[in-house]
């Protein structure tokens, strides 16, 4: 197991390099000069010399990729256009309440779409599955900002049962924080519903389809029994890599929400960035969000070769 | 793994196997017999058909296709005409009423599928194209070629769209190479964005259906024969994959649509004065807690109605091909 | 074995009775009858077969008889009873209470029928504990139980997970699960089917162990009529949802009366036929499809019996005594049914087509070397059949890729093909020599390429191979599907739409569309039905008579090899243990391992023979043993000389070699003796 996870871990070492090579690239294949967007055309050209001494324009390639690669390290990513603050230090206060948002939405959605999985794989091809397949295919096929409308439209505007607004006052006690995250956090809870619910009776449906659970069954163990000791462990494993890509994907569709919603999280920093031209910010964002997707998909394949015996024991010989 | 043919004569006897009373069971068995199917795909075709959940999401597709097409020359008001009536609730005369400068809302919706009903199919094939060619690369040679290509794909499908598409969005409206972003050009941009990003995922479903097949006897038998590598991939191998590509690519299709639609909402996708759909709800949030629900609420049904039914289509061709 | 006479069995409860059964699956909203009224009964202590082809719903009645259906599948008339007790109907508790006390299965699949996720320690456990057992006592039952079913070391077994278990291991692991309640009925679906002939000798020696032990009832399905003749006291053979013919096992085989089981026992190559000799019998026609219309005789289409009364009138029971009977109108003319054609095929010739020598291969992975073949020396003669026998994983099919150039052998390996040198990989080779080797491989689904037609994939190869225009290429392609008996009809369909038979012939025919030197058959008819497996060799013979074509034939049933083969090697470990002509081979004397491979074979024709234990598993080839590769395993091994030196090649006559330190003369003696 431990060469595994080396081996693993290696692996993702090598596709992050990948991948900030890739980012740094795209700036280079699309050569912009962001003094002079910044500046306007008018700007005095001393005035542009310094914009792009201050943030290490002048630099060659070589340099400035070295750089990023260091950032990757000491999260000194140099400074933002915009607020001529550390990008790091931009960014850093807004993704804490990003991710206080993203892991509300995970404990919502979990537990719910985990159930209905296993509710519609029990009853397979009755009404009751069919119900929740295409409400899971409807919700998850809705774009997360649509979702983040309606419920504020109908929940905040019209009802008024939650905040439509998430910008929760300083003070606020953390239970009615609540009050102004749940309608955002619901947003996303209900696209991810759809996923996890669908994948987890495909591998429910496996799991119970197998000779395994026939053996069990034959030995005269309940159904409840069969489910609880044979179907569930190995109905959990797909279902679990699919919640580790959601929460890469949560990254994406996070964005729309707290817009929606506006909330202060790191996607406020990225429309400000956005309209700033602000792209070192923007740059950074993109890779901590990549960052995140593979640190959730690492450590799904960590549990999922804990959960199977083969990977387990073999992978480390 | 190098084993497999001192393995593979454990395998005695699949057919045997296969008597087994569950396979026995699944309508295969009938279906190979020649008086119930003629063709494969004629079957597949009168299975769609059967299925309501294609049917719902065909004609829905269909209407807002009509839509993006001649909605402009059939609804009561031209959607880019701007009146004094702002904000007007919906009326006899404006149906969903009319939003911030006056503009028809029903006349907006029904054009709104104009920009990304072209943008969304396009990028979803465009990526659908250059993953099939990727993913049969990697399927087939294996090896340090899979093994180079795989981390880029592992790399891009780490990548975040919507923030990419922030980043790439944003790079390219200051960049020389396109200083001058009209209309038009913009919308390439965004199919160029969605596609790239898509391609790693079509090319990891294509290359495990390409590697499932690339084990297959008759692949031996054709280099038995002398086939080129080429062969055997474009002629050999790729009929029987292209299931999961039309799958995949309906797929696609709902998830570019859903991207294309939130890059938009985001103000970096289908720029104004365009109707589309996201764009006008981002234009119109900010009015929502002044109780003006309308022109937010049908763009996003319109949103939904359109997404759901690629879906279901999506959903029924992948359930007709998985039999 | 104790044969229990079932004339003299106690006058009780019958362990089984199934009355009139039948099953229905419901494919789209219809029924499709699969059970058309099965009827027999299994005493108490009493062995009981099902044999028949497959699709013949032998095992659909076996689940059925411990009330598991599919999930589309519906019981629509009849009734089971286990021990007296009606289960036709029971509700769901009932059942549960049923099947952990009363009854229990044995799987096709072991490797599958085992959670891959749980070690099967817990498995076995988990069979007590359902009884009511403590941990503890369920922890010591379970070693009781794995002690039973002869595992020597159970403790280990029980700390490790399925797949690090081999076949015959695993299915030792579920017949201790099913044998946890003592049930009085065991029901066995294709126990030993995949598992190599030494492990299923071994598990069914195991199970007639245990039946004597435990005096369970057993309902055994099999294919393999050897294996349902050495097992069982009665046999039903089964076709088309019905027992055609039901009686006891020895009488049945030997004097069949029902037109289908002679048809059947026919197909086989039996009492130590050769292709020299005579054709085999084949069924003509194929298994009606699922669910069809069989309103009279449901043998009627195939019958060579058949006329105008078995079409329009149900067959009577015909008792014949002693508790058999069989479904005819004519049981009188059932003995006057063609014996076989006699055999008009030319022998084979002395000239040599491949030689090769010292072919090693060595595959490499992670670092290690795993020597797959080693110094392998064979010749192939003009028209010659070598059979290739050996357990899996003995490199039979590595060496047949090596032939062939998917795998390159080693360096030193020599390959010559009429005098001249083959280049060691296929693309390498010039298009004369690809047209001259060419393969027949076992799965025709996966050797067909599913989205082609037969006719393309037929002039493809014709074309590449001989390079004709498309005129030529057309009409050769007709020849070749006269030759292979594929009507122009088939020619335009995809693989998908043919029978297992009718696509074996097209990867047949495709093998011989450049007029092969060598076809290598892998398995060829391995996965196909015994009717149709009888065509098929039949054709390979005769194909091999008018092309002069020599096979190099793989297969793990002997019976076959026996049959089809002029000579015979013996593969063990990637090396040849012993070679020589069939007649040599089966006349011994033979190397100890060829001796065990041919003791385990279960025989339909009842000759009893003292069965050679292989002790333990094939060893990994990545690490072999000392000396001779066999001694570990080998029940004739000579401490201090097979485990410290590799044996020599001796020639016993000639043309057959072994490869023991045993000398021949004493490996003949030890033989003979009973």
């Amino acid at each position: 197991m431990t060469k595994y996870i080396v081996k693993r871990v290696l692996l993702s070492l090598v596709t992050l390099w990948l991948l900030v090579t890739i980012v740094f690239l795209m700036s280079w294949a699309l050569p912009s000069d962001p003094a002079r967007a910044i500046l306007g055309p008018f700007a005095d050209e001393k005035l542009v010399e310094d914009f792009r001494e201050t943030f290490g324009l002048n630099d060659g390639f070589l340099e400035q990729y070295f750089r990023l690669l260091k950032g990757l390290v000491t999260f000194d990513f140099g400074l933002s256009y915009g607020t001529k603050k550390p990008v790091w230090d931009v960014l850093a206060p807004t993704l804490w309440r990003t991710a206080k948002l993203a892991t509300l939405a995970m404990i919502i959605t979990t537990p719910i779409s985990i159930f209905a999985g296993l509710v519609a794989a029990k009853f397979r091809d009755r009404r009751l599955d069919r119900g929740i397949v295409l409400t899971g295919l409807a919700t998850s096929s809705i774009p997360e900002f649509v979702t983040g409308t309606l419920l504020a439209v109908v929940f905040g505007v019209k009802l008024g049962w939650f905040k439509a607004v998430a910008i929760i006052p300083e003070g606020t006690p953390p239970l009615e924080q609540l009050n102004y995250l749940f309608l955002p956090a619901m947003a996303l809870a209900i696209v991810y519903f759809g996923y996890i619910a669908r994948m987890m009776r495909a591998g429910t449906i496996q799991a119970m389809d197998s000779d395994y659970t026939r053996t069990a069954a034959m030995k005269g163990l309940s159904s409840s029994q069969v489910m609880r000791k044979h179907v569930l462990r190995n109905a959990l494993a797909p279902t679990i890599t699919v919640m580790s890509v959601q929460i890469g994907y949560l990254v994406s569709g996070i964005v729309g929400v707290e817009v929606v919603f506006n909330y202060p999280g790191f996607s406020q920093a990225l429309l400000i960035a956005v309209k700033q031209k602000d792209l070192p910010v923007l740059q950074v964002a993109v890779i901590i969000s990549a960052l995140v997707y593979m640190v959730a998909t690492l450590t799904a394949d960590l549990i999922i070769a804990w959960l199977n015996p083969r990977i387990r024991l073999e992978m480390g010989n | 793994m190098e084993l497999d043919d001192v393995n593979s004569e454990t395998a005695i006897e699949p057919a045997m196997q296969s008597s087994s009373m569950m396979i026995d069971a699944t309508p295969n068995v009938l279906e190979q017999s020649l008086a119930e199917r003629k063709q494969a795909r004629k079957e597949r075709w009168r299975l769609l058909r059967r299925r309501p959940g294609f049917l719902i999401g065909a004609i829905i597709v269909i209407f807002w296709a009509f839509c993006a097409a001649f909605a402009e020359k059939i609804v009561p008001y031209n959607p880019f005409d701007d009146r004094d009536k702002r904000h007007m609730p919906p009326s006899s005369d404006h149906w969903f009423g009319t939003d911030q400068t006056g503009r028809d809302v029903f006349s907006r919706v029904l054009t709104g599928a104009r920009d990304i009903l072209l943008v969304a199919p396009i990028a979803a094939i465009l990526a659908v194209i250059m993953g099939t060619l990727l993913g049969m690369i990697m399927g087939y040679f294996r090896g340090w070629t899979d093994n180079i290509l795989s981390r880029f794909v592992e790399a891009f499908l780490a990548l975040p769209v919507v923030l990419v598409g922030l980043y790439v969005l944003t790079l390219a409206s200051q960049s020389d190479m396109l200083q001058t972003i009209s209309f038009n050009s913009r919308n390439i941009l965004v199919i160029y964005v969605v596609a790239v990003l898509f391609t790693p995922i079509v090319a990891r479903t294509v290359r495990a259906a390409v590697q499932g097949e690339r084990d297959l006897d008759y692949v031996v038998s054709a280099r038995l024969r002398g086939e080129s590598s080429m062969f055997i991939m474009t002629r050999e191998i790729f009929p029987n994959v292209t299931g999961p590509i039309i799958v995949e690519l309906t797929v696609r299709i709902g998830y570019a649509i859903f991207t294309v639609a939130t890059l938009s909402f985001l103000g970096v996708g289908i720029q104004p004065p365009s109707p589309d759909w996201g764009l006008a709800i981002s234009d119109e949030r900010a009015v929502l807690a002044a109780g003006i629900w309308w022109p937010v609420t049908f763009n996003a049904l319109a949103i939904i109605t359109l997404v759901v039914a690629v879906n279901l289509i999506a959903d029924s061709i992948q359930a007709v091909y998985q039999k | 074995m104790t044969i229990t006479d079932p004339t003299s069995a106690p006058a009780t409860t019958n362990a089984l009775e199934v009355r009139d059964l039948e099953l229905a699956y419901i494919v789209r909203g219809v029924q499709r009858p699969v059970l058309r009224g099965v009827s027999f009964h299994v005493r108490p202590g009493e062995a009981y077969g099902l044999v028949g082809e497959s699709g013949c719903g032998k095992s659909t009645t076996a689940y059925a008889a411990l009330r598991y259906l599919p999930r589309n599948g519906v019981i629509t008339g009849g009734h089971i009873l286990v021990d007296g007790d009606d289960i036709t109907n029971l509700d769901r508790n009932g059942l549960r209470e049923f099947r952990k006390q009363k009854a229990s299965m044995v799987y096709q699949d072991p490797g599958s029928a085992l959670n891959p996720t749980i070690k099967v320690g817990k498995q076995v456990v988990e069979a007590f504990t359902v009884l009511g057992q403590s941990g503890a006592q369920a922890e010591a039952s379970a070693l009781q139980a794995l002690r039973k079913v002869q595992i020597a070391d159970p403790e280990r077994v029980m700390g490790r997970y399925p797949h690090q278990l081999s076949g015959g291991m695993l299915q030792r692991v579920v017949i201790a699960m099913a044998l946890a309640c003592d049930p009085g009925l065991l029901v066995l679906d294709e126990p030993t089917t995949g598992l190599d002939a030494t492990v299923e000798a071994e598990v069914l020696d195991l199970v007639r162990t245990l039946r004597n032990e435990t005096g369970a009832a057993i309902l055994l399905i099999a294919h393999n009529l050897g294996v349902i003749r050495s097992m069982c006291d009665r046999v039903g053979v089964m076709y088309a949802g019905k027992i055609v013919e039901e009686g006891n096992a020895g009488e049945v085989f030997d004097a069949p009366k029902h037109p289908y089981t002679v048809g059947l026992l026919r197909s086989l190559p039996r009492h130590g036929m050769h292709k020299s000799q005579s054709a085999l019998s084949t069924i003509p026609g194929t298994l009606p499809t699922l669910g069809s219309d069989l309103p009279t005789c449901v043998y009627v289409d195939r019958c060579p019996l058949a006329d105008e009364k078995c079409r329009s009138e149900v067959p009577p029971v015909v008792e014949l005594g002693g508790g058999r009977y069989t479904r005819c109108h004519h049981v009188d003319a059932v003995a006057e049914i063609n014996e076989s054609v006699p055999s008009t095929l030319r022998t084979s010739g002395s000239e040599t087509v491949l030689q090769i020598t010292g072919v090693s291969k060595t595959f490499r992975q992670g670092g290690h070397e795993i020597p797959a073949l080693v110094g392998v020396n064979l010749s192939l003669n003009d028209g010659e059949t070598l059979g290739l026998v050996g357990e899996s994983g003995s490199g039979k099919s590595t060496l047949a890729k090596a032939l062939l150039g998917v795998h390159s052998p080693d360096q030193g390996s020599s390959l010559t093909l009429d005098q001249h040198q083959l280049a060691s990989t296929i693309e390498q080779r010039s298009t004369d020599d690809k047209r001259a080797m060419q393969i027949v491989f076992q799965n025709p689904d996966s050797a067909l390429n599913a989205s082609w037609t037969v006719r393309r994939i037929l002039q493809r190869s014709v074309r590449k191979l001989t390079g004709k225009n498309s005129e030529a290429t057309d009409a050769r392609v007709a020849e070749l599907a006269e030759h292979l008996r594929l009507s122009p009809r088939h020619l335009d369909m995809k693989p998908s739409q043919l029978s297992g038979g009718l696509k074996q012939r097209v990867a047949i025919a495709r093998a011989f569309a450049g007029d092969p030197r060598i076809v290598v058959c892998d398995e060829p008819t391995s996965a196909l039905d015994v009717s149709v497996q009888a065509a098929i060799l039949n054709l390979l013979a005769e194909l091999q008579s008018e092309q002069r074509t020599s096979y190099v034939f793989i297969s793990h049933d002997l019976g076959v090899v026996r049959y089809l083969a002029d000579r015979i090697a013996v593969m063990y470990l990637g090396r040849i243990m012993e070679v020589g002509t069939t007649d040599d081979l089966f006349k011994g004397p033979n190397h100890p391992y060829t001796e065990a491979l041919l003791s385990a074979v279960p025989s339909v024709d009842g000759q009893v023979s003292s069965r050679i234990r292989l002790a333990g598993e094939i060893p990994s080839p990545a690490n072999p043993p000392s000396g001779c590769v066999f001694h570990p395993r080998c029940h004739r091994a000579i401490a201090g000389t097979c485990d410290a030196a590799e044996p020599p090649v001796v020639e016993v006559s000639l043309g057959h070699s072994i490869r023991c330190h045993i000398p021949a003369d004493e490996l003949k003696a030890l033989q003979s003796q009973p």
